[in-house]
């Protein structure tokens, strides 16, 4: 798109419009062409103009008028002027005075303008916005929630740490604020604050009131509260997430706007479900977000989807019933699912986000190979399209290949060989050799592509795909032998044409290994070997003398005399290192060993490749690394955050809870998410400041009677160390894994735990977590937990300490809520024998004492 | 998350620029950056520079490749070649630059929004929220151009200021931002969209280019929404065809992607109820086995908006219709359909030196449908020295033209309007410097074909209805709704 050129405002050009807008009597300014209209808004091209000296000072005059000027119209003009100067890159800073004073104001146009003038010279003038900072503290109590936010959000903009005991104030009000513009605004100077001065921030400790604040009614504030923890706790990989926080966003999700979504479904992936269940629940109330046009939702919930699928799959060596999926399984059942979504994206989207989501399509494709073949025809290049979307399409169709859709896709790059566009044209001949390398096109796929890139030798006039032919066809052999009938033909017609080295030398090569069945080859390479000083590129001549010898073995009357020129010359060859030591030892071998079987042995042997795959081609732990940085940059550019990110600005990818819960075979508690998170009021946030961020809605009459403080369960009652249940100290400090925890409770037959129900309550305990909390007093930790509408379910684990004989203690704990009663399936594992009676025992009176049940 | 937005003229001059964060002193309107950056969409060297074994065009560091690592090393990027700065083609809208930032881009209407970021974060989200603000700046101020951008600075910060805190997304829908902007847009004069083709029938073609709130016009006076205000809707149901011919006119491969456009100035923003045909089918495997008459649409999205509870039983939609333009829903067809034009090609050797290549497109519209600002193109070899071409045109065809573009080297010919249920011929005699052999003959083609036809589409998919969902005596909006096919890439191999 173009326009003429005189009606174009060029920043610092020549003035051809007059500076408009001058309040009523002012002079006209200077240089201005004729035809200006003053008092006229809207000509505002002339807000760029050159700037001259005079000009600011113009300005300022403009702005001494400004306390008088009656219009809100020529005052909003006079500002606007300011602003323009400014964000042309000229210094209006001088007017720094004149401007704070016009920032008493009741326009909310002049009041942005200002602020934003003020934020913007605030580093370079701190001394002068340290001034007007009484008028932004004032302005953040204003009536209007309007005027209140925008005042905050410049205080917490100025960016000069000796500001910050003035903006802690209002900060912590606006937490607090009646409106959610401004506590959103809040939450996000709490980030400003912190990157300014880490150590004020950690005084004033804004973390606790953020994860209290992830229950605001308000989505927009849910979503900065998210952003600014995920920010502050980057060293740890992000925020603090547990089930209840989990739960409860997921709960929320359709509240959230089209970004604010994200927020919520980035914390998914660090996310390990308590079981199968929940992990197919949040499955469920995410694939509405598939059917959206949000392509960075739905991304971003691909990215979930696999990671549950990894959480919750079963993996090798898991002693899980049959029947339960694989993680394989799972994520190919997952990638089904996002085929058709991610595919109408790339097709509907701009051409930009085109690009990045085949990216991702790329890479979903190596993690299970397949499933996109039969939607190859959607790879196929668009006449239009810009060219690193057709790079990225024609690597991506060689991926697709399998022995129904090879014959289409090989076709396919055969006509995109001789596009106009050179790079495209290499990566498809690249793309149809890795079909042959990979033998992904079914029988006769090799011979097929290898004919047609016998074919591309011949495309005199197209210099870079014969090279990237030659290139080819010389991988291609290395891998099959049976292809050299095939391809020796043109080899020494096609060495009189190509030119570029990395062609050539393939080309040589090939010459010395098809050589048996070419009758010419020798004397084309001795034309070769006769230019040897023509030849520039090392690698070439490294080819040459390579084939040569290998040539010698095959026919030696032939070769015997040019092979002992070019050693010759090759030995005098100083040019490069590699060149003369190889051209030295061959010579040497050659004229050592009395017998060439042996020198034959020894050179001819390597020329071989036998095995499947060569080491460096071996990515996988690339693409595992990848596979967890999904839906990052990395994606984009296919390598490691650390390769092109400061180490300052990588996080760690931290899974949480860092327990893992109850796995799957073990019955699943839970009614849903929803019920799940009924709870979540009385769960905690995370464990250290859980219980001073939640309130406790537990009434304290029942908190009583179960016999112990609940809103501080790390004091807990001392342990019960002098009565009976002396000889069971139990590990105060344990952790168990949920396949652990499984395996022992699979190891014991029911028919061995020992059971106890009926044991009376006062009364149901309000949630789980008193429980939990309870117990973990007296090292009886819980695996996981849940609520039924009649029951709490408890795992608990407890392990005995060593010098006492190690003996696990696992107990399913049933807490009836009507009537109140407490049922108990104990397993001990392990320890001795004789002794595990009496140790249970032990055990049920120590959590009945624990619970007060005594 | 982003550290600055910044918006770049065609020329690379800065129109629009915020620093969210700064490292090291890097001021607001710092242009050293972004002039770098320009620098290198412009004249994309294949190679994003800070990144180690990371060279984005050849993907020679990536894994994918197959070809064993030596046997490939100097195959390619060797400087020698590299001056020519086409060979790489356009900069990728992501890519790193030398000061360690990741830069994103997007253009829109030759304007280039872009952001940087030292973060690994989602370019999918930040390509999405470029995009979401060239949208509501184009809603703000009716049209997107240097010019109305220029002029509207001031307002276009304010949205800025609440789109974005401290490089996170904040309020990004045109409605929900109405209620900070205090601002009023200035209207420039649309310039002339390029490739819609407006039925003179219907809307004129600048009544979508009002910005969603009341503005001023160029002579300072203001035009208020409500008295000006037209209650009406623009639906569009555009769809994009992307077809592949073999030279003997076999289709090889065949999508629609179509998508239904609105943009709404109904007042009092009430609800509506979008229906589609009833036997549409969705997914190419859902037990369509009886083949039906119906349409079956491959996969199909929607806006967040759209409540879908009506949509699996009579197929309809409702939603509050959000201001400014918004895609209600786009689908892709990939099954068989009827090709709105077939293209014949041949090409003969009537001397050693000498070709005849006749391009005959037949159009299997109905006839009273027309192609419009077609325009077909068929490259020639490189050794092409002259060629001549004319047309067989039958009445009703107008604007036809055909010419040799020698720069080029190919064959351009134009049709203003080509009418439904006629064949068209072009003919064109090719001298080459030298004899003509086969691998000359590949570098001829492929024919590539652009077109749009008004008040047609291909996949008969259909609105039903658009109706408002609640009975309102006395409220009569106006209805424009307009099918277009395009041509995305309609391209036939010789």
């Amino acid at each position: 798109m173009s326009y003429p050129p005189n009606n174009m405002p060029v920043p610092g050009g020549p003035s051809g419009m007059p500076v408009p807008g001058g309040p009523g009597g002012m002079p006209p300014p200077p240089g201005g062409a004729p035809g200006g209209v003053p008092g006229q808004p809207g000509r505002d091209d002339a807000y760029f103009t050159e700037s001259r000296k005079g000009e600011v000072n113009e300005l300022r005059q403009l702005l001494r008028t400004f306390g008088t000027e009656r219009d809100k119209q020529k005052k909003r003009d006079i500002m606007k002027k300011v602003i323009a100067y400014m964000t042309l890159g000229i210094d209006v800073s001088r007017l720094f005075t004149e401007m704070m004073l016009a920032i008493e104001t009741r326009d909310l146009v002049i009041k942005k303008m200002v602020y934003l003038f003020l934020c913007n010279y605030a580093d370079t003038h701190p001394d002068l916005a340290q001034m007007c900072t009484n008028t932004l503290v004032k302005d953040c109590g204003n009536e209007d929630p309007m005027v209140r936010g925008l005042a905050l959000r410049s205080l917490c903009s100025l960016r000069l740490p000796q500001m910050i005991e003035y903006t802690s104030e209002p900060l912590r009000r606006s937490l607090q604020d009646g409106h959610a513009y401004v506590r959103k605004t809040g939450v996000m100077g709490i980030l400003k604050m912190y990157h300014l001065n880490k150590e004020e921030f950690d005084k004033a400790a804004f973390n606790d009131i953020l994860y209290e604040m992830l229950r605001d009614p308000d989505p927009s504030v849910v979503t900065n509260c998210i952003f600014v923890l995920n920010e502050i706790q980057a060293e740890v990989g992000g925020m603090a997430l547990n089930r209840a926080v989990m739960l409860h966003l997921l709960n929320r999700i359709h509240e959230f706007s089209e970004f604010g979504i994200l927020a919520v479904l980035d914390l998914i992936p660090r996310y390990i479900p308590a079981n199968d269940e929940e992990g197919f629940q949040i499955m469920n109330l995410l694939d509405p977000v598939l059917k959206t046009a949000n392509a960075g939702a739905v991304v971003a919930t691909i990215r979930a989807f696999l990671s549950i699928a990894t959480a919750i799959g079963k993996r090798p060596g898991d002693d899980r019933d049959a029947d339960s999926p694989s993680v394989d399984d799972l994520s190919k059942q997952v990638v089904e699912r996002i085929k058709a979504p991610l595919v109408t994206l790339i097709a509907s989207g701009s051409s930009e986000l085109s690009y990045v989501l085949l990216k991702y399509a790329d890479q979903l494709i190596d993690l299970c190979p397949g499933i996109f073949d039969d939607e190859y025809r959607q790879f196929y290049v668009k006449y239009s399209d810009p060219t690193h979307i057709k790079h990225s399409k024609i690597r991506i169709l060689a991926k697709l290949a399998n022995p129904n859709t090879a014959p289409d896709i090989v076709a396919e790059l055969g006509e995109l060989v001789t596009d106009a566009d050179e790079t495209l044209g290499r990566i498809a001949v690249r793309s149809m050799t890795n079909i042959a390398l990979n033998d992904s096109g079914g029988e006769g796929a090799v011979e097929s592509i290898s004919r047609r890139l016998v074919d591309m030798l011949d495309l005199q006039g197209i210099s870079h795909v014969t090279s990237e032919a030659a290139t080819a066809l010389a991988a291609l052999v290395r891998r099959n032998e049976s292809i050299k009938p095939v391809i020796s033909a043109p080899l020494p017609r096609a060495l009189k044409y190509i030119n570029e080295p990395a062609g050539k030398a393939s080309i040589i090569f090939l010459l010395g290994e098809c050589g048996a069945d070419i009758t010419e080859a020798p004397y084309a390479l001795e034309k070769v070997i006769d230019s040897y000083d023509n030849i520039a590129d090392a690698s070439v001549k490294t080819a040459l003398l390579a084939a040569t010898v290998n040539l010698f073995f095959t026919r030696p009357p032939e070769v015997q005399h040019m092979l002992g020129r070019l050693l010759k010359k090759a030995t005098e060859d100083m040019s490069s290192q590699d060149l003369h030591d190889r051209a030295l030892f061959y010579y040497r071998l050659l004229r050592s060993s009395p017998d060439l079987t042996v020198a034959k042995s020894i050179i001819s042997k390597s020329m071989a490749v036998t095995a499947s795959q060569f080491a460096e081609e071996d990515d996988s732990e690339l693409r595992a690394a990848l596979m967890d940085e999904f839906n990052t940059l990395c994606t984009v550019y296919r390598c490691k955050p650390e390769n092109f990110i400061d180490e300052e600005n990588i996080v760690p990818f931290v899974k949480l809870p860092t327990e893992h819960p109850l796995a799957a075979a073990a019955p699943v508690v839970d009614q849903g998410v929803n019920t799940i998170t009924d709870q979540m009021n009385g769960a905690a946030l995370t464990d250290g400041y859980a219980t001073a961020a939640a309130p406790q809605p537990a009434p304290s009459a029942e908190v009583d009677l179960l016999g112990f403080g609940f809103d501080d369960p790390a004091p807990a009652p001392a342990p019960p160390a002098t009565n009976s249940l002396q000889s069971l100290s139990l590990k105060s400090n344990l952790s168990l894994s949920g396949e652990d925890y499984q395996s022992k409770w699979g190891s014991i037959p029911d028919s061995e735990a020992v059971v106890i129900s009926g044991l009376p309550m006062a009364s149901a305990p309000p949630s789980t977590d008193v429980v939990e909390g309870a117990l973990s007093a007296f090292s009886v930790f819980t695996m996981a937990s849940g609520e039924l509408p009649t029951e709490f379910k408890f795992f608990l684990y407890a392990q005995e300490e060593e010098s006492f004989g190690g003996c696990y203690f696992l107990i399913q704990a049933v807490a009836l809520k009507q009537p109140s009663s407490l049922n108990l399936t104990i397993k001990p594992v392990g320890g001795d024998p004789n002794k595990q009676k009496e140790k249970v025992d032990q055990l049920v009176e120590l959590i009945k004492s624990a619970l007060g049940l005594c | 998350m982003i550290t600055n937005f910044f918006v770049l003229s065609p020329r690379g001059d800065t129109v629009i620029a915020k620093s969210y964060r700064s490292k090291s002193g890097v001021g607001a309107h710092e242009r050293s950056h972004t002039e770098a950056f320009f620098r290198k969409v412009k004249f994309w060297d294949g190679v994003a520079p800070g990144t180690p074994g990371m060279d984005t065009t050849l993907g020679l560091g990536s894994g994918g490749n197959k070809l064993s690592a030596d046997s490939l090393s100097g195959g390619s990027g060797e400087g020698s070649e590299a001056k020519d700065s086409k060979k790489f083609g356009d900069a990728p809208p992501v890519f790193v630059m030398p000061d360690g930032y990741s830069y994103m881009h997007v253009k829109r209407n030759g304007l280039i929004f872009g952001c940087a970021t030292e973060k690994n974060i989602s370019p999918v989200v930040v390509i999405e929220l470029l995009s979401k603000i060239a949208k509501v700046f184009k809603d703000y101020c009716g049209t997107l151009s240097e010019e109305s951008i220029r002029k509207n600075f001031i307002l276009l910060y304010e949205l800025l200021d609440e789109l974005l805190d401290y490089g996170y997304p904040q309020v990004t829908q045109t409605e929900n931002l109405k209620a900070f902007v205090y601002n009023e847009p200035i209207v420039v004069s649309a310039v002339a969209d390029t490739g819609k083709m407006i039925n003179p029938k219907t809307a004129s073609a600048s009544a979508v280019h009002k910005p969603v709130i009341s503005s001023v016009n160029a002579d300072g006076k203001k035009t208020s929404l409500a008295a000006n205000q037209k209650n009406e809707i623009f639906v569009d149901i555009l769809e994009r065809l992307s077809v592949l011919f073999s030279s003997n006119g076999y289709v090889l491969n065949s999508t629609i992607d179509g998508c239904i456009q609105m943009k709404s100035y109904l007042a009092g923003n009430p609800q509506l109820r979008l229906a589609l045909n009833e036997d549409l089918i969705v997914g190419k495997n859902s037990g369509s086995t009886s083949y039906s008459s119906g349409v079956t649409v491959d996969d199909i999205n929607f806006n967040d908006c759209v409540n879908l509870s009506e949509w699996d039983h009579g197929r309809t939609l409702s939603f509050y219709p959000p201001d400014g333009e918004f895609i209600v829903l786009s689908y892709r067809m990939t099954g068989e359909f009827k090709t709105p034009f077939r293209i014949f090609p041949s090409i003969e050797e009537v001397e050693p030196n000498k070709l005849e290549i006749a391009v005959h497109i037949r159009a299997e519209i109905p006839d009273n449908h027309f192609g419009a600002n077609v325009s077909i193109e068929v490259p020639l070899p490189h050794s092409t020295t002259t060629a001549t071409c004319n047309v067989v045109s039958t009445p009703g065809a107008t604007g036809v033209n055909a010419e040799y573009v020698s720069q080029d080297k190919k064959l351009v010919w134009t049709l203003k309007k080509f009418p439904g249920c006629t064949e068209q011929t072009m003919r064109a005699k090719i001298t080459l410097s030298g004899p003509c052999t086969s691998q000359i003959r590949r570098e001829i083609g492929p024919i590539n074909m652009s077109y749009e036809i008004p008040m047609y589409n291909v996949s008969s998919l259909q609105v039903r209805y658009l109706r408002i969902a609640e009975n309102m005596p006395g409220y009569t909006p106006y209805r424009w709704v307009r099918y277009v096919t395009q041509s995305n890439s309609y391209v036939c191999r010789l």
